[in-house]
């Protein structure tokens, strides 16, 4: 029997600073949400397979888990998934790619919120997926000197939001923006870059290159990057 | 005012409703944030349903779009409160709720009024489906009506 469900949204919270397991069981395989278009996990969401046996959680078999998610989370059960929304360390990146990697491939719109501090290898093969059109980055640490590097760029976008605070102590990557945003940059092509902040900081750091900060479009006016509702607007 | 009145009541609604949030923007980081959007959206709803006959109908349907079930600061929201907001929603025949979070373990709301009524929901927020140890079962998103 094919369960269904009209769901179009699905957002799965971090629960009062516990783990929030989203726990699957093999029946799920029947489980069709055609409708869903969006879906966000938020903080410490792990996965986990319920046991046939006695229903209780097994956190680490991620065999178990494969052949249910890669049926479930697959472009028949869910054809119209195009936003991702994934914030946490590089073991949930990990499993996201893993689990879900039979719709990665359908993504348009993909925001990695808070709490990654670095582009560890599963960011990477996520972030540079073909199909994202539009990609919102959050990431502290000293990640974003490699934004363009890996790779050898190659990236190709509709639009790129990044913090203002990722720009700060990077001394390299704001003229490296405005050269690909300005289509300068043969390797890479982003159509619109937008960065989330304060462009008076911005331009306290970069002097000689004021007048070229408008080749950027700034939200000075929000805190933080969308996420959940990302849709490279 | 009097122009207001001249106004088609949809569009008036459709601009308070803005004035007020739209229901789940997701522009808010926070779940506080969140909740507050969705009090300041009522409160604007039901100022509204008050100033003409005409605009209540359309308020009211507005504002039973969504269902926002809050915990507090520190903890979901416990049983208790589901079963008297349960109550609320069976008692106001709530329908064409599109938009629903749920602070609190979604199982027992659905326990409380049954899965009928969420047949037009599109958006589902959450964070436990299950018990207080904070698990949510694919299979109980499954359940919701098409």
């Amino acid at each position: 029997m094919v369960l269904s469900a009209d769901l179009q949204e699905l957002h799965l919270e971090q629960a009062y600073k516990q783990t929030h397991r989203l726990c699957f069981e093999p029946s799920n395989v029947h489980l069709r949400l055609p409708h869903l278009r969006r879906i966000s996990f938020g903080r410490r969401i792990t996965f986990v397979c319920l046991s046939e046996i006695d229903g209780e959680p097994n956190e680490r078999d991620l065999a178990a888990l494969i052949p249910i998610t890669h049926k479930l989370f697959s472009p028949w059960n869910m054809p119209n998934l195009v936003h991702l929304a994934v914030t946490d360390n590089e073991e949930v990146l990990q499993r996201v790619r893993i689990l879900l990697v039979n719709v990665l491939q359908q993504i348009k719109c993909l925001a990695i919120g808070r709490g990654l501090y670095q582009a560890a290898e599963s960011f990477w093969e996520i972030s540079t997926l073909q199909s994202v059109r539009h990609l919102s980055l959050d990431i502290r640490g000293e990640s974003t000197s490699t934004l363009f590097n890996h790779n050898n760029g190659g990236w190709d976008l509709e639009s790129l939001h990044l913090s203002g605070r990722m720009l700060e102590k990077e001394k390299n990557l704001v003229p490296r923006l405005i050269k690909t945003v300005k289509g300068e940059d043969p390797k890479s092509r982003i159509k619109r870059i937008v960065i989330y902040g304060s462009r008076e900081d911005i331009e306290s750091q970069y002097r000689d290159l004021v007048d070229d900060l408008d080749a950027i479009k700034w939200r000075e006016d929000r805190r933080y990057l969308p996420f959940q509702d990302f849709d490279g607007r | 005012m009097a122009t207001a009145f001249q106004l088609p009541p949809e569009l008036v609604l459709d601009i308070f409703t803005r004035a007020g949030g739209p229901p789940p923007s997701g522009g808010s980081y926070t779940a506080i944030e969140d909740h507050e959007r969705f009090l300041e959206r009522n409160r604007t709803l039901k100022a509204f349903s008050l100033v003409h006959s005409t605009w209540k109908s359309l308020a009211q349907v507005a504002l039973q779009e969504e269902v926002y079930i809050w915990g507090t600061t520190n903890e979901m929201a416990r049983d208790k409160k589901i079963e008297k907001i349960s109550d609320l929603l069976i008692d106001s025949k709530v329908q064409g709720t599109k938009y629903l979070t749920v602070d609190g373990r979604l199982n027992k709301l659905m326990t409380e009024v049954g899965y009928s009524m969420w047949s037009q929901l599109s958006y589902l927020k959450l964070l436990t489906s299950g018990g207080n140890d904070f698990t949510t079962r694919m299979s109980d998103i499954a359940r919701f009506p098409r």
